[in-house]
């Protein structure tokens, strides 16, 4: 739980009395636009800077095993993988190389261990911070841009990664990349210029910005006027329609407090339409985003 | 100490395994054996004097002086170059204390300015096989620049631990060290007795004279070791005060 943290970072405020509690065992995103704070929360989080004021309440009173993903990799590039990883273990005082041998396995770094980090292309620098992350088994992972620099076959990897630790390590990632975020978090924190806008759980969020319910309605091509017959039963909707493939797609709109579903379905049916199928049109996280952002 | 050991180990790797060491012990080992065949060459000429103070007095002492220079640079990477690259942040994140960072990295350090000093003692063995035997002034003249080089490598890792900058680094340590050791020779210029002392005591020049004539004082001891952990002290505060 995090209870009023600011940063102030000489009469720049990054964080501004941020509230939001993060749940153990959750995979948590952290979003907002550049500039929002989130690498300055995460660095608080992760012990490298120290907050303005505030605390962070750990579950229990007892601090978790942090492992500190940051989004400027440390790495010595003079230094070989192998050579790096030994060392990281040492400051978190690992004894023995099987520690070593796990995170070289789970970050697919066989194959470069022995090489200068320097001369490691982008992606696996960041599998390499991923690596030094994961030693010493976190209890508490924070992951700040983890998919930045990665191609789409190391993004998916990461993603499972993430998600086969889901349950048994907390996990706090921020990511541009919002169909990630919409597909491995639990939870989500939505920051704006040191400010939280939102904190719960995914769905929550999405549904906390939706203004408008959005169905379509698939029907055997027909050449009535569904348009008017709608709009005369129903003030409140708007109605488009396109006609594709043989069919006949309404697309209808109205407020997110009402529900005129059944009442719509029953209208058509009942003026000999046929209908083929019925989609109701969820908030995607992106439009969710914007919204929010939007609003501030 | 096993942190104490890896942080040393890697940073012995980062100065062993870059050229830098090697082109300055050439360096410094030309300058040192042309500066001890010039004195043994013109000892001949000065019968008055000892080999100790002929010979051995000027080569100690300018190993000292050439270390004014070499020192910084060695040093201006230790702690700038971290800031730069964010790697300072390893040791936050692992609550590695900075008293283990900074005597790991001093120690490192020293054992490489040992790599440029210890040729130099072949000048008493050749000296001793000419009839040269006065070992105990040899001994404490090189304690005297052992104390010399912990308290310029202490000074540099504050230098250092200023900036992210190795060359503003190095002009840094540089400044700090040439100032004090000109300390000496500015003293007269106050007129005053008392405040003459007081200045010249602050100088290395000052305290390192009596190890090069073979004594070992008490308040010269005293010099070095405070002086150490003043910057030691300094440099804790610098960290600290650019982790904020």
């Amino acid at each position: 739980m995090l209870n009023s943290i600011s940063k102030d970072f000489s009469g720049n405020m990054a964080l501004n009395e941020v509230t939001c509690s993060i749940l153990t065992g959750r995979v948590h995103g952290l979003l907002g636009p550049n500039g929002a704070g989130k690498s300055t929360l995460m660095n608080i989080l992760a012990g490298v800077l120290p907050q303005s004021s505030g605390v962070v309440n750990w579950a229990e009173g007892i601090e978790p095993k942090i492992g500190f993903l940051p989004e400027f990799a440390p790495l010595y590039g003079g230094m070989r993988v192998i050579d790096y990883l030994f060392f990281i273990a040492a400051l978190k005082k690992i004894y023995g190389d099987s520690e070593i041998t796990r995170v070289i396995e789970l970050c697919h770094l066989e194959d470069v261990q022995t090489r200068l980090i320097e001369n490691l292309s982008r992606g696996y620098r960041q599998r390499v911070n991923l690596a030094q992350a994961l030693l010493a088994k976190p209890t508490f992972l924070i992951l700040d841009e983890p998919f930045i620099g990665l191609d789409p076959q190391s993004i998916q990897d990461v993603r499972n990664l993430i998600l086969s630790l889901r349950g048994e390590v907390t996990i706090l990632f921020s990511s541009h990349q919002l169909h990630e975020v919409e597909s491995i978090c639990d939870d989500l924190t939505v920051m704006h210029k040191g400010n939280v806008l939102k904190n719960g759980t995914l769905s929550d969020i999405v549904h906390s910005v939706e203004t408008q319910s959005l169905i379509t309605i698939t029907l055997e091509n027909s050449e009535d006027d569904w348009i008017s017959l709608l709009s005369q039963n129903f003030s409140t909707i708007d109605v488009t329609i396109e006609f594709r493939d043989n069919a006949t797609i309404l697309s209808i709109s109205y407020g997110k407090r009402e529900e005129f579903r059944a009442d719509i379905i029953k209208l058509i049916v009942d003026n000999g339409g046929k209908i083929l199928e019925v989609k109701k049109l969820e908030l995607s996280l992106e439009d969710a985003f914007e919204k929010m952002l939007a609003v501030v | 100490m096993r942190v104490f050991f890896s942080v040393m180990n890697k940073e012995l790797k980062d100065i062993f395994l870059t050229p830098m060491i090697y082109v300055l012990a050439a360096i410094f080992s030309l300058i040192m054996g042309w500066l001890f065949y010039s004195l043994v060459m013109n000892s001949q000429s000065m019968t008055e004097l000892t080999m100790t103070n002929s010979v051995l007095r000027p080569v100690v002492g300018n190993i000292n002086i050439l270390m004014m220079l070499f020192i910084p640079l060695l040093t201006m990477r230790c702690f700038s170059i971290e800031f730069k690259n964010k790697t300072i942040d390893l040791y936050i994140m692992n609550n590695t204390s900075w008293t283990t960072v900074y005597f790991a990295k001093l120690l490192a350090i020293f054992i490489s300015t040992l790599f440029l000093i210890l040729p130099t003692l072949i000048f008493p063995v050749v000296l001793t096989l000419s009839g040269y035997s006065d070992w105990g002034v040899v001994l404490v003249s090189y304690l005297g620049v052992i104390l010399s080089q912990l308290l310029y490598i202490s000074i540099s890792l504050f230098a250092s631990a200023l900036t992210t900058n190795v060359i503003v680094a190095a002009v840094i340590s540089f400044s700090i060290l040439f100032g004090v050791a000109m300390l000496a020779f500015s003293a007269s210029v106050s007129g005053n007795y008392i405040v003459g002392q007081m200045v010249s005591y602050l100088s290395f020049i000052y305290h390192y004279k009596g190890f090069s004539m073979g004594m070992v004082r008490s308040y010269d001891l005293l010099y070095y070791f405070s002086g150490i952990l003043i910057f030691y002290y300094m440099t804790v505060r610098a960290l600290d005060a650019r982790k904020w």
